[in-house]
């Protein structure tokens, strides 16, 4: 589990009154209950330190749910009616056997938290092992240990394939599968959606899928199902999901990440001639599309920070980080880049630190926009300087470039979303600052340029410095 | 010139940490004393919760089911003593069964010969196939009473996949206990106790009154019982634990050494090399096997070794009659509550 933040809220007793589903399933699996004691000690006493100093508390958290052991960035925020958690980089120890409440590195689709969502397993051969509800007795009478496809009708998808079918294949996890199933004798069947994470044993072998199916759509009649109300307008891998929904995004970005990089690979064996010579117009198209692909892939990756960073309750980590070193680390990674232009980077010398309070891998991508846009809009065998400053309250790292440098009316929204300032090529989003900026300021720091028409670009990266 | 200033007193706080000074107290003076992880104490948790909302479930109490966890959540747990030997070996059976591990390598393509990993390259199957069937009757008779293993526990965890205990593999004076401990702590809930005490009373014993079997403990009976009619037991242990299969060991060990299934996959984990590797020696299970279900074994964090309650140990004095004894634990509970909040 990984990704948005999590949020909660406790009242001044230590309550834990209001959570998003992952806080409470913990504090369930703890024993605990919404309205009931926060039952995770180490996040409880750190909301309780909190209160009592009355200030914002960021630390790093170690709890334990049934499944694994998990680690988190927790930031508490005391106000008159209690405090605020948020918790971030929530990473949970991957249990071998993979969790049953969806697993989203295989993509699987339905949540376990979703109204009406029942849990499943078969054994290799189909057989149902089992068939639980989150709520209300068992929907199936007779199902131990028959066929999926006595009790579930399979629907194939537009293409014609089964996704159960294919994933039992060559023994994946699948999500998207529709089935239906008559509930009462007489009944309409209803539609359903199903996923499944393979059960694969420590000699690599097939042990069945275990995984959870919820409510689709009404079959035939038109009119949803009672107990099983979902939108018409529900897509098989996106189900119902409003945009607003972060989990919409999560889809979206990984049903796009998978085909964009098969593209890119293929248009890259193609231009790179790797399975024979072709003509080169040939050659140069299919370099096109690997262009055209690693932009949208870039694209995606934006739009998945956008999201993120937009979020109400976003924060990110205060942490002590060297700027100094954070660029020259930046400046590593985009050495290719450089050396493709014949651009020299001179970076702050390694016994000059430069220390401020910010999250660290935020800092790394902030400096790697500005070094990385920095690289691109500067000529051939240009230099690029990187110099750091601090005044005791503040430490200013600036990237300085030899480019076309901007206007001032093209300063004024260089920030914007999706500002590009009148280019039209494929070299950008126009959201890496004003996600870098979002980010610098989520940290307390800020971005700023100076620059004037031929004389090259400074941007400023200013964060505090640790008091 | 100097300006006196009253300062504020520091409070003493003694009281505020007097939980703390006594868990010090207990830790300074039993510096080997057992401490569970916070992984075990929240499983355990969980595990209670959801026992005692499940039997609380099957009487007719004037509370909701939920309400008697809410309340012993914070008070505490009467037949905790009782309870925590139990609850200890299914969240150690719960702990050291997921610690599968998976080859990193891709499974084999057992079921379409030829097809790869690539997508498009899979034949598009457009129903079941056809499973390989059993080559005797002997294996035929296996591969249904290890369906039977696994739908019987699949029942043991809630709908989210947590490990539950469920009310029938309780020993029979633990159930009662806690059943009783249930209908009292209704009682002590309610306005008019006396009116209702006799029939939470009766229905306390009519539930009492079903033998109960585990279906766990049946079916790693009838597994077991398959298992040897192959007369091929020690290559299918040593297939089981090379697969990590730990259900069917368990399962295996539990009928052969008569013990509840619980509670033997806790022995499992709680014991030393050499009890482990004798107990499985004895069954017939290979060396090697034993080596491999060893370092399993070794991986659990922090392995306790358990005082196991032994089935049908007696818990709990019997002599009095049912409505006699829950009132007498509704007082207690009553008394408690009414300590609590003087």
């Amino acid at each position: 589990m990984s990704g948005g933040a999590i949020l909660g809220r406790i009242d001044p007793d230590g309550a834990l009154v209001a959570a998003d589903p992952a806080l409470l399933r913990l504090q369930e699996h703890a024993g605990g209950r919404l309205g009931g004691p926060l039952m995770l000690p180490q996040l409880a006493r750190l909301a309780a330190l909190s209160m009592r100093l009355e200030r914002d508390i960021t630390r790093s958290m170690l709890a334990a749910d049934d499944m694994s052991d998990i680690s988190a960035i927790v930031s508490i925020t005391p106000d008159e009616q209690g405090a605020s958690l948020t918790i971030r980089d929530w990473r949970s120890e991957p249990a071998p056997v993979q969790s049953p409440l969806g697993d989203p590195a295989t993509g699987t689709s339905v949540e376990a938290t979703e109204p009406g969502a029942w849990r499943w397993e078969c054994d290799q051969q189909l057989r149902l092992v089992l068939l639980q509800p989150t709520d209300g007795p068992p929907p199936v009478a007779g199902w131990h240990g028959r066929s999926v496809s006595e009790i579930f009708e399979l629907e194939p998808d537009s293409d014609g394939r089964f996704a159960l079918l294919s994933a039992l294949a060559d023994s994946r996890s699948f999500d998207g599968q529709r089935v239906r199933v008559i509930l009462d004798q007489g009944a309409e069947p209803v539609m359903m959606r199903m996923d499944g994470t393979a059960l694969i044993d420590a000699s690599g072998g097939f042990s069945g899928f275990r995984g959870w199916l919820a409510p689709a759509e009404a079959v035939q009649t038109g009119e949803p199902a009672p107990a099983l109300a979902v939108s018409r307008t529900a897509d098989p891998v996106f189900g119902s999901l409003p945009l607003s929904d972060p989990r919409f995004g999560r889809r979206i970005d990984g049903a796009l990440r998978g085909p964009l990089s098969r593209i890119i690979a293929s248009a890259e064996t193609i231009s790179g001639q790797f399975e024979g010579p072709i003509r080169a117009d040939y050659a140069r198209y299919a370099a096109d599309i690997a262009h055209a692909g690693r932009h949208l892939l870039g694209l995606i990756d934006d739009l998945a920070d956008l999201q993120n960073i937009e979020r109400p309750g976003f924060h990110a980590a205060r942490e002590p980080v060297d700027l100094a070193d954070v660029a020259r680390r930046a400046v590593g990674l985009l050495a290719m880049k450089a050396e493709e232009k014949q651009i020299r980077i001179d970076v702050p010398d390694v016994d000059e630190p430069l220390p401020a309070v910010g999250e660290f891998r935020r800092v790394l991508q902030v400096l790697l926009n500005l070094i990385g846009n920095a690289i691109r809009y500067s000529p051939e065998g240009s230099m690029i300087w990187i110099r750091g400053e601090s005044d005791g309250a503040t430490a200013a790292i600036t990237v300085a470039d030899q480019g076309q440098g901007l206007t001032l009316e093209q300063q004024a929204v260089v920030f914007e979303k999706f500002e590009r300032l009148g280019r039209t090529d494929t070299g950008g989003s126009g959201l890496g600052l004003y996600i870098a900026r979002r980010l610098a300021r989520a940290m307390d720091g800020d971005i700023s340029v100076d620059s004037a028409p031929g004389q090259g670009a400074r941007f400023t990266l200013s964060m505090p410095v640790q008091r | 010139m100097q300006k006196s200033v009253q300062l504020p007193r520091l409070r003493a706080t003694a009281d505020q940490w007097a939980g703390h000074h006594a868990a010090l107290a207990a830790r300074l003076g039993r510096p080997d004393a057992v401490r569970l992880t916070e992984e075990q104490e929240a499983l355990a948790l969980g595990i209670v919760g959801r026992l005692v909302t499940r039997m609380a479930g099957t009487l007719p109490l004037a509370t909701p089911p939920g309400a008697i966890w809410a309340v012993w959540e914070g008070a505490g747990v009467p037949s905790a003593a009782l309870l925590a030997p139990l609850v200890l070996a299914r969240v150690e059976e719960y702990r050291w069964r997921r610690m599968v591990r998976p080859p990193v390598a891709e499974p084999l393509l057992a079921l379409f010969p030829g097809a790869d990993n690539d997508g498009d390259s899979v034949p598009v199957p457009t129903s079941i196939p056809a499973m390989p069937v059993p080559d005797s009757a002997e294996h035929a008779a296996m591969d249904v009473a290890y369906l039977a293993l696994r739908i019987a526990d699949a029942q043991r965890s809630d709908a989210f996949g947590m490990p539950e205990l469920l009310p029938s593999e309780l020993p029979e004076p633990v159930r009662r206990a806690l059943l009783l401990d249930i209908a009292a702590q209704d009682l002590a809930l309610a306005n008019d106790p006396s009116a209702r005490a006799s029939a939470v009373a009766a229905a306390v014993e009519a539930a009492l009154k079903n033998a109960v079997t585990s279906d766990i403990d049946i079916a790693a009976r009838d597994y077991a019982v398959s298992v040897d009619a192959t007369g091929n037991a020690a290559e299918l242990l040593d297939n089981a634990v090379t697969r990590h299969d730990w259900l069917g060991v368990t399962a295996y060990l539990a009928a052969k050494y008569e013990m509840p299934f619980s509670v033997t996959a806790a022995s499992l984990v709680g014991q030393d090399e050499a009890a482990t590797s004798a107990l499985c020696a004895a069954v017939g299970m290979p060396r090697r096997a034993i080596g491999i279900l060893l370092d399993a074994l070794a991986e659990v964090p922090a392995r306790p070794c358990l005082g196991v309650v032994a089935a049908g140990e007696p818990a709990t004095p019997g002599d009095t009659s049912m409505a006699e004894e829950m009132a007498l634990r509704a007082a207690a509970l009553r008394h408690r509550s009414d300590g609590a909040s003087a």
